[in-house]
């Protein structure tokens, strides 16, 4: 028999994954996972959602695996609507699914304040809920954009060594037998540079790409746009 | 005065249906009442490329419905959002709107509730109402739901906001009094 555990990543950006902090961060948590033995399927779900056949391997993937790892941006304080959207699939296939599943979530936002994530992983609690399926925990991350633009040059100085090491800590407990009397851990990823230092880079990073994209009026009002 | 409704409800969502047809019967002939149904419409993803800060500032690059429902939203004294409960949540009709209105925001930071949020754009600081449909009386789902409201308006800086939660129980008169109070809170009715 197979004892594998078996992870179902669902990848919650629209953006191309070298771009995203969302699969960045689920990296640190899968390759852990992976190391220990775990089987895992990855999809993007804004890939998904809009096809019949997206909509059959969401599915037969949520049917297949034993924990659903979301990773999802903070897009107006909620995951992004097409998250929404695979939630609602699942849920309206919960005959076919059953029981059990275990579900894990990650939301990243481009704020210093990693609590503001706080509502998202509330609705993932809640989706857990309504399912029947188990709550394993969520991580709220701030500074999301750090992890991308500074992801060579702030990997090497180790400021990511703490992230990763709570993502370790929380792919060891996933990987753990008998997930229904498993103890669950909401955690809350500390800022990995200070508030200030971090706004101040993302402004001067922003008006870089603004100036390489000849787009020099950033504060132009809606008014003018419309005309 | 103007007003925008966006409703993001099920075409079998009877109490949010009521809601609608209440309000613009109360509004019609007063105020420019702008609905959009969004489940009609062919309303595309964010894709979260910043091209409305960074590439045409104010303007999404994706050429849809949301470019009008976004200038009409700054332009708005009153926003009213229609959804059902989904997880606590907004129903992902909704939830796609919502997300399209980043060029409302620019890019540069400031501090709101000693939290980090985006200066808006525009000076429009309008009232927010949201009225989200449930079926079944779960607390928990109550409470996220009000709290997301509350952090929505945070970070539109809208001047006040309410979240009323409407159960499947409610009589057509119920929820026209319930209107007509969430209305007259905002000054809408007042004028």
């Amino acid at each position: 028999m197979n004892n594998k555990k078996k992870i179902f990543f669902l990848y919650g950006s629209p953006k191309q994954t070298s771009k995203s902090a969302s699969w960045l961060l689920g990296g640190f948590l899968l390759k852990r996972l992976s190391d220990r033995g775990a089987e895992i399927r990855k999809v993007s779900l804004v890939s998904l959602v809009n096809s019949k056949r997206g909509n059959e391997e969401l599915i037969d993937t949520v049917h297949w695996c034993d924990i659903l790892v979301f990773s999802s941006p903070l897009y107006l304080d909620c995951q992004p609507s097409f998250v929404i959207r695979a939630m609602d699939i699942i849920k309206m296939k919960k005959e076919k699914i059953g029981n059990g599943k275990g579900v894990f979530a990650i939301s990243n936002c481009g704020f210093p304040e990693a609590s503001q994530n706080m509502v998202v992983l509330n609705i993932y609690k809640q989706f857990t809920k309504e399912l029947n399926f188990n709550w394993l925990g969520g991580v709220a991350v701030g500074m999301g954009h750090a992890y991308i633009a500074g992801r060579y040059f702030l990997g090497i100085f180790g400021a990511f060594s703490k992230t990763k090491k709570a993502f370790m800590e929380a792919a060891d407990n996933l990987i753990q037998p008998n997930l229904e009397s498993k103890k669950t851990n909401d955690f809350v990823i500390n800022p990995i540079m200070p508030s200030a230092l971090y706004l101040t880079i993302a402004i001067f990073l922003a008006r870089i790409v603004a100036l390489t994209n000849l787009a020099f009026n950033l504060h132009r009002k809606l008014g003018d746009v419309y005309e | 005065m103007k007003v925008l409704l966006l409703d993001g409800s099920d075409k079998d969502d009877v109490s949010l249906n009521c809601v609608s047809t209440a309000i613009e019967r109360i509004l019609n002939n007063k105020y420019e009442l702008n609905v959009f149904v969004l489940r009609d419409l062919v309303i595309h993803n964010c894709i979260g490329c910043y091209g409305c800060w960074l590439k045409t500032p104010g303007r999404c690059i994706i050429d849809d419905v949301s470019r009008k429902i976004t200038d009409l939203a700054a332009r708005s004294s009153v926003w009213i959002f229609l959804t059902p409960v989904v997880y606590g949540g907004y129903s992902w009709h909704l939830k796609k709107a919502v997300d399209r209105m980043l060029p409302l925001f620019l890019p540069f930071f400031t501090k709101r509730d000693e939290e980090t949020h985006h200066f808006m754009r525009c000076n429009n600081t309008p009232s927010l109402i949201v009225f989200g449909a449930t079926n079944c009386n779960n607390k928990e789902s109550e409470d996220i739901f009000k709290s997301l409201v509350s952090r929505n308006s945070l970070n539109f800086s809208n001047s006040n906001s309410q979240s009323i939660i409407l159960s499947g129980k409610d009589s057509v008169e119920s929820i026209e009094e319930i209107i007509e109070n969430s209305l007259n809170k905002v000054g809408v009715l007042d004028e």
